[in-house]
């Protein structure tokens, strides 16, 4: 049955639709113009880098990244809010029924989360606490009707998590959840911790905490072992 | 016929150069967007490869074939693109030219095709060691030694490999997509 399966993907893996190559130019003359090309490249990003730096012109710029599911926006950054409160969130369930639940596979964590959300069959959210406070919540959400999760943060650092593309956000920021055009009032909230978002295919995972960047990569990195 | 240009290249033949290059580009090119997800980028690491590959031909074994190492490097480029700064401009060109993760539009795609682009969304989930194996396995059709060539890995490593991304794929593309396998579950 393996080899039938392995048979199966690479009769539909051969299918997969490629764009166009879309140059047609000589290799070689093509390759030593992008090189004389790079430097102005180069200093284009490095304008863009200065520009994001600098709020003013930043939010001229670029009004907001996406990654996966999760806009972030650059500008309206909030000075405070209210924290998550876990007991207006609907839908806790354990992680076995979760599990069921859910419309994809979430990743396990080998330590138990203290409480289990699961929101519409494409989120679910694994919380743990001191007995009061959250410590650390890992949001794993599938699908583009979800809708998006939007914070304003002043600072993006991109990293990456098991080769997916990642991004660390270390600032205090609202967050808001949007679900079919609705905004869902019990997950508006302002998260004081730091927050690690990476999108791995057609699952978008966020993993607020007080962990540093590199704990945080490497916590999340231990989810796929 | 391959060594032919690959010796004239070594003798300083541009034209020999651009003819190798040309028989591999697609290859090169297709990883290159099965590992970035997008057109113009993985246009840029193929010309990219290109270079290097240029820069880097006096030093090429011309006892072993030249696609596997092409893939090697081809794909070294895009998994740095896939970091730091790579990653900056990736976010900043696709915000600047659309927000689209991929440049074929599902409407656009025969059935087949469309098993192809689920199969790959859930191989995008896979850690990236898995996505390589499978990439180079069955998208790219590469042998087990010339994968092991281009993911700079052992023929057994390949093997066992490819058996766990298989195992591990197959449990997404079951709850993901069971439509694929249906068949395959009941035999």
């Amino acid at each position: 049955m393996d080899d039938l399966f392995e048979k199966r993907i690479a009769d539909i893996a051969k299918h997969f639709p490629y764009p166009p190559i879309p140059l047609k130019k000589t290799q070689t003359q093509f390759a030593f113009s992008r090189a004389l090309i790079r430097p102005v490249a180069t200093v284009l990003l490095i304008v863009g880098f200065i520009a994001v730096a600098v709020p003013d012109i930043r939010a001229a710029i670029l009004e907001y990244f996406q990654i996966g599911n999760v806009m972030i926006y650059l500008d309206g950054l909030d000075p405070a809010g209210e924290p998550l409160r876990l007991d207006d969130v609907a839908g806790e369930t354990d992680i076995e029924t979760a599990q069921a639940m859910l419309k994809f596979e979430m990743l396990v964590p080998d330590e138990r989360p203290d409480r289990v959300f699961v929101q519409n069959e494409q989120m679910v959210i694994l919380v743990w606490t001191d007995g009061e406070n959250i410590e650390k919540a890992l949001y794993q959400n599938r699908g583009f009707d979800w809708g998006t999760l939007k914070g304003a943060v002043s600072n993006i650092v991109p990293t990456e998590v098991a080769g997916h593309y990642a991004v660390w956000l270390d600032t205090p920021h609202p967050v808001q959840f949007v679900y079919k055009d609705t905004v869902q009032d019990e997950l508006t909230y302002f998260v004081y911790q730091n927050v690690l978002i990476w999108d791995a295919g057609n699952v978008t995972y966020r993993l607020e905490s007080t962990l540093t960047m590199e704990e945080a990569v490497q916590y999340a990195e231990s989810l796929y072992q | 016929m391959e060594i032919s240009l690959i010796l004239r290249v070594q003798q300083g033949d541009d034209k020999a150069f651009d003819n190798l290059i040309e028989q591999h580009r697609q290859i090169m090119f297709h990883y290159a967007y099965l590992v970035v997800g997008d057109t113009a980028v993985a246009e840029d690491v193929t010309q990219e490869a290109v270079l290097r590959i240029y820069k880097h031909f006096p030093k090429f074994d011309s006892s072993q074939p030249f696609r596997p190492w092409a893939l090697s490097i081809t794909r070294n480029i895009a998994r740095n693109h896939n970091r730091a700064w790579g990653r900056y401009k990736h976010m900043i060109s696709r915000f600047l030219n659309s927000r689209e993760h991929h440049a074929v539009h599902p409407e656009q795609l025969t059935q087949k095709q469309q098993e192809a682009q689920h199969v790959y969304e859930v191989v995008c989930q896979l850690s990236q060691d898995f996505q390589d194996v499978i990439y180079c396995r069955y998208f790219m059709g590469l042998s087990v030694e010339e994968s092991a060539s281009a993911l700079e890995i052992t023929s057994g490593t390949v093997k066992s490999r490819s058996h766990r991304a298989l195992k591990q794929l197959r449990r997404l593309i079951e709850r993901d997509y069971a439509y694929l396998v249906e068949d395959l579950q009941n035999g």
